[in-house]
């Protein structure tokens, strides 16, 4: 069907296709690749939506705004924002962090509906202080 | 006998130069398209306007909650704001859009920790904020006395209860390098003479605070503010510069400072950090011959330096090196 000439033209054709789809994936993928700038608090590094959860509850501790802390948490688009924010403050304990940082997340917790033991004693010293 | 049409010899060429680029085209497709990079776990630099500013407002709540500044700073640095400028730039917006008050606080306590002072911001950091009526500066025409120090001694007697009254004064600090201090003087009145029995009781003497808030009832109490930590007359070229360095109380320059500047009943107002190439907490002016300035930093308690002029040197026009630095008074 094809001469040996035709043959070496179809054969060139082909190289030189699959060789341009390789260039515009390199292209594509590692020379120029999409730049996402405005991206989606859900789509932070764990270490970032971690204190993001941290400033909620320090605001939250100042202002005990509480729709407005969930409406913050629900930006993270997180399975769970309560249990995220008292296994934060689990570890917050369980690492020795500053009081006031803990008080936070707990009481942010508590409110959310999540009391655990360990929480207690941070909620109570929050009630002492408070207490007229 | 049929002549084989030879094909041209542009043909395979141009066919090579087209499936190259239609490869090209079907990989920046697939690439950029169907399948393109996924950022999963991004920095908050990228986050959309919406969401930084979100951030931007739960780190000033945050710091007002815990008042670490350098976690705040940490947190701004990782937004990509390392000067702090986005958070008064939010903070003046706020207030002039009639948000929250408690953000607007969050965010004015955390500029003016970064070192932003704006009188628009004023009024939501009570610490700074200026007196009931601003003490007019004065004009070059007024002559100014130190007011006496008056010392109270009772007589053995009579008590004498002091019954302090607060009048505003300038006072004039060093006659070579003239700056002036605001400053309010307490003098104690004697009250009416008691008809018991007296008891002689030593009344301190009463000496002006630094940078107090004149109040008909109160003690002068010391506020944080800007003092003149320098103010120096230079015979140097080109000449008839003012040359204003503002620092925080821990000497760090700062920048985004408003500085306002009077002369013969006119004003001008600029700022520090638009020329980083001589430090962020850096501003200069051009000063005029036969004009006698006046320098304030704005929306902050703050010296005033005065008698500043473009005389005293020799075939040039003098200038001034000032510098400002926040002073917090132990109290």
């Amino acid at each position: 069907m094809f001469g040996k000439r035709g043959w070496i033209t179809a054969l060139t054709t082909i190289a030189c296709l699959l060789g341009g789809i390789g260039l515009g994936l390199l292209v594509g993928w590692v020379i120029a690749p999409v730049e996402y700038v405005d991206t989606n608090l859900a789509y932070l590094h764990p270490t970032y939506k971690n204190d993001f959860i941290l400033t909620v509850s320090d605001a939250f501790a100042l202002d005990g705004d509480l729709d407005t802390a969930k409406a913050r948490l629900a930006l993270l688009i997180l399975p769970d924002p309560a249990a995220a924010v008292a296994d934060l403050a689990q570890d917050a304990i369980d690492q020795q962090k500053p009081i006031q940082q803990i008080q936070a997340l707990a009481r942010l917790a508590a409110a959310l509906g999540i009391q655990r033991e360990a929480f207690a004693p941070y909620l109570s010293s929050i009630e002492e202080n408070s207490a007229p | 006998m049929s002549k084989k049409r030879e094909p041209s010899r542009w043909v395979l060429p141009l066919l090579l130069f087209m499936a190259t680029g239609t490869g090209i085209g079907v990989g920046l497709i697939v690439s950029w398209v169907v399948w393109p990079v996924e950022y999963v776990d991004v920095a908050p630099d990228s986050l959309m306007p919406s969401h930084r500013e979100e951030v931007l407002v739960l780190i000033g709540m945050s710091y007002a909650y815990n008042h670490d500044l350098g976690l705040a700073q940490n947190r701004l640095a990782a937004l990509g704001d390392t000067t702090g400028s986005e958070v008064v730039t939010l903070a003046e917006q706020y207030a002039s859009g009639g948000n929250d008050a408690d953000q607007i606080r969050a965010l004015t306590a955390l500029a003016y920790a970064l070192g932003f002072r704006r009188a628009a911001l004023a009024p939501y950091m009570p610490d700074f904020a200026p007196t009931a009526t601003w003490t007019p500066w004065p004009m070059p025409s007024q002559t100014f006395t130190p007011p006496p120090t008056e010392t109270m001694t009772p007589s053995p007697t009579e008590t004498m209860p002091p019954t302090p009254t607060v009048t505003a004064s300038i006072s004039l600090t060093s006659p070579v390098t003239p700056s002036t201090t605001l400053t309010a003087t307490v003098s104690p009145t004697p009250a009416a003479m008691p008809t018991e029995a007296p008891t002689a009781t030593p009344i301190p003497t009463l000496t002006p605070a630094p940078l107090p808030t004149p109040s008909p009832t109160t003690a002068p109490v010391p506020v944080p503010g800007f003092e003149i930590v320098k103010q120096q007359h230079v015979c140097d070229s080109p000449g008839g510069q003012l040359r204003v360095t503002v620092l925080d109380e821990t000497g760090r320059p700062q920048p985004n400072v408003e500085l306002l500047i009077r002369w013969d009943g006119q004003d001008e107002h600029f700022f520090t950090g638009l020329k980083p190439e001589k430090g962020i907490g850096y501003a200069d002016f051009d000063m005029q011959k036969d004009r006698v300035y006046e320098l304030v930093i704005v929306g902050a308690q703050s010296n005033v330096a005065q008698g500043l002029d473009t005389g005293g040197c020799e075939n040039r026009l003098a200038s001034w090196d000032i510098v400002f630095q926040f002073n917090r008074p132990d109290q």
